[in-house]
């Protein structure tokens, strides 16, 4: 076969040697390009995410309806509160039906806008400092930084965003490290907790939810 | 006196063994163990009821009354008392850096007694003590205990705090001293920590559907950040994100 094209045997095989590294590294370089692409949507999405928190904390502060607004969209934008609310519910979300699930995504999704009015005071009049940004797996990424505010106690607190490719291939935020202490960890420790110590019923952690919410 | 030191060897040994023979019969994504979970619930109970009428309230006049610069110079003096400590377990965990970083800044520090930092190392503040190192050396949390009045704890946890107090370089002062220090000492300290993560605090209590729960879950969080910076040897951005990104990647 080779001495019908009249190559010999050694030419032949450096060719192929060639063509491995030039496809390997085509390769690479391409995955680079894409990791440095999806590094600097997720700086981006995070540093507006600040932009946007600091604006709707300003008119929080002289108008709470109209920053109740700005935060559900906000929350919208930035955040995936489908994943969030699947992950906080794990594993009983595996085991509950189709209409409990429908009727839990809505309640959380008012829970989470009432523990985000909460917790966003953590980034009042502060400024976030990116360090480093992080890719675990094909659709994860991790934005990590800290708290700049001197004289203040919240000065140098590590803050990490954990944010999530999604099915539709947009960036969102699916947890918040704070000082190390896992915002969706503690929420799945709770939900967990509320749910067995109700006989493993997930329709338990819907009435919480709706008691929480509507007493 | 001999006796008492025995006793307290026999309970740290005992303690310890439990530990680290025992299985982590967990259910919850923070690995934390609660076999006698409604007894801690009820022990939670009256912490926080002890909280609620005694300890924040004090908190809050004492947050309303102090400086805060008066709060932050007591928590650098508490953690600079506690320096010496946190080198020996810093240098038995195997961080020389970190042991030597220490003693230069409680060797400087000794000036101004803890309230000021000389050393110009702000924010760098090691507070490594014998539950981390326990946990370096691979043993086990052991169960989650509820102590009245003190707060959340493990086994390994109590066993750290006993050799913690039968190590601690300050009981070269003699017993009397440290006991006097010590009694002096840890009611200024629980209502200075109080005062200083005041908003923290009551937000876990106040905005949680389950705060016994959530109590649990950041104090096992923090537990196991701790013990990782050694386990872990990369700069890795987040302690915990190991489990989580597992938790992640399972539910995709």
């Amino acid at each position: 076969m080779l001495s019908l094209f009249k190559i010999n045997r050694k030419s032949f095989i450096l060719s192929v040697y060639f063509l491995v590294a030039f496809l390997l590294t085509s390769v690479t370089f391409t995955n680079v390009k894409a990791d440095t692409k999806l590094f600097n949507e997720a700086k981006f999405h995070v540093e507006t995410m600040m932009e946007d928190i600091q604006f709707l904390l300003d008119v929080g502060k002289t108008d709470a309806d109209q920053g109740r607004i700005l935060l559900t969209k906000l929350l919208d934008k930035y955040f995936d509160s489908l994943q969030i609310a699947k992950f906080s519910s794990m594993p009983a979300w595996r085991k509950a039906t189709p209409i409990e699930k429908e009727e839990f995504i809505t309640l959380f999704e008012i829970y989470l806008v009432n523990l985000a009015a909460k917790r966003f005071d953590e980034f009042k009049d502060v400024e976030y400092i990116i360090s480093k940004i992080e890719k675990r797996g094909s659709k994860m990424l991790l934005v990590d930084g800290h708290i700049k505010a001197p004289g203040n106690k919240r000065d140098n607190t590590q803050v990490v965003w954990r944010l999530f490719l999604n099915e539709e291939n947009k960036m969102r935020i699916i947890d918040i490290e704070i000082a190390k202490i896992s915002m969706i960890v503690a929420q799945n420790d709770e939900f967990t907790s509320i749910i067995r110590n109700n006989k493993g019923k997930f329709s338990s952690l819907i009435d919480v939810l709706k008691k929480e919410l509507y007493n | 006196m001999q006796f008492s030191l025995l006793k307290k060897i026999l309970i740290l040994l005992s303690l310890v063994l439990f530990s680290s023979c025992s299985l982590n019969n967990t259910n919850n994504l923070s690995n934390a163990w609660d076999p006698i979970e409604p007894v801690n619930r009820a022990v939670f109970s009256f912490n926080m009821f002890v909280d609620t009428y005694t300890l924040e309230p004090i908190a809050k006049a004492y947050n309303y009354v102090m400086p805060e610069f008066a709060t932050n110079a007591l928590s650098n003096h508490f953690d600079w008392i506690k320096t010496p400590l946190s080198a020996l377990n810093s240098l038995l965990q195997g961080k020389g850096d970190e042991a030597f970083d220490s003693i230069t800044n409680f060797s400087i520090n000794i000036l101004t007694l803890g309230f000021y930092d000389l050393s110009g190392n702000k924010g760098i503040k090691f507070a490594e003590d014998f539950d981390q190192t326990l946990g370096v050396y691979k043993i086990g949390t052991g169960p989650y205990i509820m102590i009245p009045f003190l707060g959340p704890s493990t086994f390994r946890g109590m066993a750290g705090t006993i050799l913690d107090g039968l190590v601690d370089p300050l009981n070269l002062l003699g017993t009397e001293r440290v006991v006097r220090l010590n009694s002096t000492e840890l009611p200024i300290k629980a209502v200075n920590t109080r005062a200083e993560y005041m908003e923290q605090i009551n937000d876990l209590k106040y905005n949680s559907l389950d705060a016994y729960a959530v109590f649990r879950s950041v104090y096992f969080q923090k537990l196991q950040s701790d013990t990782n910076d050694v386990l872990s040897n990369d700069n890795d951005t987040d302690l915990n994100s190991g489990a989580v990104d597992a938790f992640f990647i399972q539910n995709q």
